[in-house]
């Protein structure tokens, strides 16, 4: 069976291309990938990679980190005053390797940012080291350096890992209650659960 | 089936000897597809912020049943998962209500403002929410990220005819809406 050809490639109308252009082209902002990756304990490479990029971002050119490797964030959406739609776009599968963009994502320069993932980012090699309390140190430094911080949730569940880790398991699970009650339905509750079941 | 905690990813307790070969096949799955599984996302009514919350459970889950995925099929289960927690999240992430009698225009009032590509996609989305789900994951997967139907077929667990058939109401649908969408539009630039 063979399929159709694709609206925005062919067939569909200047509105129907146009609106299928701007979805295709959609990314989550820059700020939004730093954090699923510390989530995901994948941020280490953000972290080595922060000052190459922001070189690169003060010479003009958008960046974007991904995993240690260094993805387009898409090319700019060039907004005519008209329906005139641009050529389409490859199919979105891969990111290319990199694009120039016309703004210098906000996150690259956020100095705030960089540091929550560097401080985890200790704190998660220390555990891997097995130093607990190397690993607290750190997660200590990065709640009074960052207070509401927005990689708070990711810090709460290393915390708890150090905890147990440590040997003090009626203060892990005391952070852990206390992570449920704050996130009972975010994306690391479930990872809590576990541990806490354990 | 052998379920590996997550924390095994981050924590030091159980790395497995072959952890950073998972953990480089991770970052590969991520790297490749957490756009367009955000993207899948957002097209199912989640708010960019809720999106990302739930491509991180995606791929906290795609972690955890590492083992299960098999080579070649990780583009496939990263999005299926997506929009089974979709199902889920958009009873508490709806970005707008379906009824019928929305108005379509309610954001961007003429043509020369949908230029404006954040206006363009809220404007998509809200044409979107004409469709029924069931047509909407179809019509999604082929148009904007350019699956072929077997594939969809495959990941939503249906036969390939029906993938087809949904994908031809589903452009029906949208062309209709869009349709009326554009003769609007003219009417009030012709004002």
């Amino acid at each position: 069976m063979n399929d159709p050809k694709r609206l925005v490639e062919q067939e569909g109308t200047d509105l129907e291309k146009l609106l299928l252009d701007a979805a295709r082209r959609e990314r989550p902002k820059s700020s939004l990938v730093p954090r699923m990756l510390a989530g995901l304990g994948l941020g280490v490479g953000l972290t080595q990679t922060a000052a190459p990029l922001a070189a690169a971002a003060k010479a003009g050119v958008g960046v974007w980190v991904s995993v240690g490797l260094i993805a387009a964030a898409g090319a700019g959406f060039v907004g005519a005053r008209s329906l005139a739609v641009p050529a389409a776009p490859a199919p979105p599968v891969a990111a290319p390797a990199i694009t120039p963009r016309e703004t210098v994502p906000t996150a690259l320069s956020d100095a705030k940012l960089r540091d929550e993932i560097r401080i985890l980012d200790r704190a998660r090699a220390a555990l891997r080291m097995r130093s607990a309390h190397q690993a607290l140190q750190e997660l200590r430094q990065y709640f009074e350096s960052h207070p509401r911080g927005m990689l708070e949730p990711e810090a709460a569940v290393l915390r708890i890992e150090a905890l147990r880790e440590n040997g003090d398991r009626v203060q892990a699970a005391a952070a852990s209650r206390e992570f449920l009650a704050r996130h009972p339905d975010g994306p690391l509750a479930d990872r809590v659960r576990r541990l806490a079941e354990k | 089936m052998r379920i590996r905690a997550f924390s095994s990813m981050v924590g030091p307790r159980a790395l497995p000897v072959n952890g950073d070969v998972d953990r480089r096949r991770l970052e590969q799955m991520f790297t490749a597809h957490h756009e367009a599984v955000w993207r899948t996302l957002r097209r199912r009514g989640l708010s960019p912020e809720a999106a990302a919350d739930a491509t991180q459970q995606c791929f906290l889950i795609a972690a955890e049943r590492l083992d299960d995925i098999r080579k070649g099929s990780e583009r496939a289960f990263v999005l299926g998962t997506a929009l089974r927690l979709a199902s889920t999240a958009i009873r508490t992430d709806r970005r707008w209500q379906l009824e019928d009698n929305m108005d379509l225009r309610a954001s961007p009032a003429r043509a020369d403002e949908i230029a404006d590509r954040r206006r363009a996609v809220d404007l998509m989305d809200r044409v979107l929410s004409r469709l029924h789900p069931d047509l909407l994951e179809v019509f999604v997967l082929f148009e904007i990220e350019g699956l072929p139907t077997p594939e969809i077929a495959k990941m939503i667990n249906i036969p390939v005819g029906t993938a087809a058939s949904r994908l031809r109401r589903a452009r029906e649908e949208f062309r209709t809406v869009v349709g009326r969408l554009e003769r609007s539009l003219r009417r009030e630039e012709e004002r």
